[in-house]
């Protein structure tokens, strides 16, 4: 009997041992939970930040995405108009150019002569005018303020005023021409008004040709005429007024005539300030001395060649330079 | 001090200028070509009508330009306008020094062309590049 009880008692003990181990088991298992429920919570935290931020950076990048589709589009926008802008300034050199003198209408009055006319932008401030009356020829390089389209308002403005005074009005003094077209470009502009004028004007060499008698007379406002006698080697300058045409005037100014007698040979040149102005891609200006003794290195050349070169000189100068101005040089050979 | 001088950086199209209004002196460099002369130059002016009203003793404007458009031409003249207030007010001296590269006959006629019609010390000063 005594064995039973001590296997009961053995049996007890072996239960409540592994009664106190199930206990220690669970105890573990329900701080694993405990566990896993924390960590769950916090995975549950993590995930409901990452979902938020992704809706975050959803919405960023809509809008990104947007901003860049209205760049795109401003882009566009930008693109069109500056084309309709190209397209209008290009159409209005048609009319700019439909003014200017023909090339064969000049080369028939002057079978040696070249005229270099190269334009900063599309339309241009220089423009030159010609114009046969009573067996002279009436030519004149004229260089407005500013380039571009206020150059090119300028530049109607003077054409339309010089054909009035040459043609209709029938001046034929170059410097009573010049004053005439002072005084119209400041009527025309209100220029006598302080308050409401613009300043603007313009450059004019400008010369009346009798190819019989071999004579220039020549007036110039602010723009020099150039000569070279026949075997010469130096340039001679013919002096202008230095006032411009156009503009506030604070006294009078008078623009002389010089009379100019030429042999057969010699060569002249009209020009606008451009091609002096012009800097190379070492930012050096071409200068008018530089251009002068360009001219007179190439003496030798017909006027057709002359121009040629001079517009090569000019693309080599310039480089990968902008072009500073408006450029005109026209060379006539009696 | 920022009210004491006026300083712009040169650009393509537009001069350096360095305007010291505590020593007096003015220095306006490179190439003035903007397409509109009027509203660049309307600041520096703006800063001038005040510098004219109490002026250093001695106002000392160097300028060298290699190249100006018409309608900067025109800014200049207003410019040199300015400084000959200031002697013609008696509040300071002012003067000015035309910087030309000594191969740039346009560069001097145009500077002998302000200095005639000026009426405050002008020099032609020339340098060699």
């Amino acid at each position: 009997m005594g064995s039973e009880q001590d296997n009961t008692i053995m049996r007890q003990k072996l239960l409540m041992e592994l009664n106190e181990k199930i206990l220690k088991q669970k105890k573990e298992l329900d701080a694993q939970v405990e566990d896993l429920i924390v960590e769950k919570e916090h995975v549950e935290t993590e995930k409901k930040k990452i979902e938020e931020r992704n809706i975050k950076l959803w919405e960023q990048s809509e809008a990104i995405h947007r901003e860049k589709e209205l760049v795109e589009k401003l882009k566009q926008e930008v693109e069109i108009r500056h084309q309709e802008v190209i397209d209008s300034i290009s159409y209005a050199k048609r009319i700019q150019s439909a003014l200017l003198p023909l090339e064969h209408e000049i080369n028939k009055a002057l079978p040696e002569c070249f005229v270099l006319f190269r334009p900063r932008d599309i339309v241009s401030g220089d423009f030159y005018w010609f114009n046969e009356k009573d067996g002279k020829i009436f030519i004149a390089a004229v260089d407005c303020t500013g380039h571009g389209v206020p150059g090119a308002f300028m530049s109607m403005v003077g054409h339309i005023l010089l054909d009035e005074i040459v043609l209709q009005k029938g001046l034929n003094d170059p410097g009573k021409i010049l004053n005439e077209l002072d005084n119209n470009v400041r009527t025309v502009l209100r220029q006598d008004n302080q308050d409401t004028s613009t300043r603007d004007g313009m450059d004019v060499c400008f010369c009346i040709i009798d190819k019989e008698k071999k004579t220039i007379d020549y007036a110039g406002a602010n723009r020099p005429l150039w000569i070279v006698k026949k075997s010469s080697k130096e340039i001679l300058e013919i002096k202008s007024t230095k006032t411009a045409i156009g503009g506030l005037r604070e006294e009078a100014v008078f623009f002389q005539t010089t009379v100019l007698q030429l042999e057969k040979g010699d060569t002249f040149y009209l020009s606008s300030d451009g091609y002096a102005d012009q800097f190379s891609s070492q930012d050096k200006k071409m200068m008018t001395k530089r251009f002068k003794e360009t001219l007179l290195s190439i003496q030798d050349k017909t006027l057709q060649e002359q121009g040629k070169f001079l517009e090569e000189f000019h693309v080599n100068w310039k480089g990968d330079m902008e072009q500073t101005d408006d450029i005109l040089v026209i060379g006539i050979k009696i | 001090m920022a009210e004491n001088s006026f300083t712009a950086e040169q650009s393509a199209k537009t001069p350096s200028v360095n305007f010291d209004g505590t020593s007096g002196v003015f220095d306006l460099k490179g190439k003035s070509i903007p397409e509109n002369s009027v509203l660049f130059y309307k600041p520096l002016f703006d800063w001038l009508d005040n510098y004219i009203q109490n002026p250093a003793p001695k106002t000392t404007l160097n300028i060298q330009l290699d190249y100006f458009n018409t309608s900067s031409s025109k800014c200049i003249v207003d410019l040199f306008k300015k400084l000959e207030q200031i002697t013609k007010n008696g509040k300071g001296e002012a003067q000015i020094n035309w910087l030309y590269d000594d191969q740039d006959d346009d560069m001097l006629e145009a500077g002998e062309d302000y200095k005639s019609i000026i009426k405050i010390p002008f020099n032609l000063v020339s340098f060699t590049k």
